[in-house]
């Protein structure tokens, strides 16, 4: 939570955000997987990453930075198989994040 | 510009504000120090304050000391407005740190002329430049959050409006965005306005790094991933 100091808070309202626009900037990156665009796949993934950094989603922050290292080296043969990783790294961060996670806690 | 009116007497209250709404200003009311506080800690960003002394609970005088003490709001200036025209309430409202004292019943022509000038103390906003609509908000909130005043742009052109438009202390750009980018805004800014602080959002390595942002001429880098003391630590001393 480095991104806030212990403001939760804030924390909050910046997951809030994320959870908003995600599922928009997923579909962009998806969108460029498809197109096999290298330029926006690393733009796109580059987005992406830099928000799951600071909301300290560390994992998924390191395969949206493969993607964005494929996409710059233009070598994204992988990349659709990276953004399911992706999708899904994301999917357990949102998970770990949400109410009901800590509902299910003992 | 964004009057909070601190004050128990709601009479008084409708004066001031009514005068000051006339004069072009967005005003906010609190009855008690504590519904305040409430209004500067939520999403309320409040330029500056006109308080009353003698309140229930939490006196103007309090209200004062602890805003001054709190680093989000000690750049808030603070009027006090008070029926105690005492030396003693003056003096100690001005050593409290308040930025003016006014008596009351308030007359329209002084209390504008306080209000003007208070605003000059007011510091300038902070632009924060990024293409991505997430980054941006994310950058954005943890500022406000903080007390700082933030405009946006989407692109080194819209930032280029926004400085031509509005009193800015500092600019907080990305490098990376399409046609305009960080280091060519930074340029831009350096041209028009060479005593702006402009502070680049840089990784820890690569080609967007720290040292090639201060080689280029800023003032300074904002380190990702975000961190929100060390990003305060890095704008606040620009402030003016």
């Amino acid at each position: 939570m480095k991104a806030t100091d212990g403001d939760l808070e804030l924390f909050e309202e910046l997951l809030d955000m994320f959870r908003e626009q995600c599922p928009r900037m997923l579909t962009d990156l998806g969108e460029a997987v498809a197109a096999g665009d290298p330029a926006r796949v690393s733009e796109a993934a580059h987005a992406i990453k830099g928000s799951l950094a600071n909301l300290g989603a560390i994992a998924a922050a390191e395969t949206a930075l493969e993607l964005e290292t494929m996409g710059h080296e233009a070598r994204i043969d992988r990349a659709a198989v990276v953004f399911q990783d992706l999708r899904e790294a994301v999917r357990e961060f949102e998970e770990a994040t949400s109410d009901q996670s800590e509902a299910v806690d003992p | 510009m964004r009057i909070l009116i601190v004050d128990d007497d709601s009479v008084s209250t409708e004066l001031i504000s009514s005068l000051l709404i006339k004069s072009g200003y967005d005003v906010e009311t609190a009855s008690t120090g504590k519904e305040a506080l409430s209004i500067l800690e939520s999403d309320g960003f409040v330029d500056i304050i006109l308080t009353d002394i003698r309140m229930p609970v939490m006196s103007g005088f309090h209200l004062l000391a602890y805003l001054k003490t709190e680093s989000k709001f000690a750049r808030i200036p603070v009027i006090i407005c008070s029926a105690l025209s005492d030396a003693e309430y003056v003096t100690k409202g001005i050593s409290l740190g308040a930025a003016d004292y006014l008596t009351k019943p308030v007359d329209a022509e002084v209390l504008l002329t306080k209000v003007r000038k208070a605003e000059q103390m007011v510091p300038g906003a902070v632009l924060v430049v990024d293409d991505e609509e997430l980054l941006r908000d994310m950058l954005t909130r943890i500022l406000q959050r903080n007390g700082l005043r933030v405009l946006t742009a989407a692109s080194g052109e819209e930032a280029l409006e926004v400085l031509e438009a509005n009193k800015v202390s500092v600019v907080v750009s990305d490098v990376a965005m399409p046609q305009m980018d960080g280091l060519v805004l930074l340029a831009k800014v350096k041209e028009n306005n060479p005593d702006l602080p402009v502070l680049l959002v840089t990784g820890q390595t690569g080609k967007h790094s720290r040292d090639q942002a201060v080689a280029a001429g800023a003032d300074g880098y904002v380190a990702k991933p975000f961190k929100s003391m060390e990003i305060l630590r890095c704008i606040t001393p620009h402030l003016k």
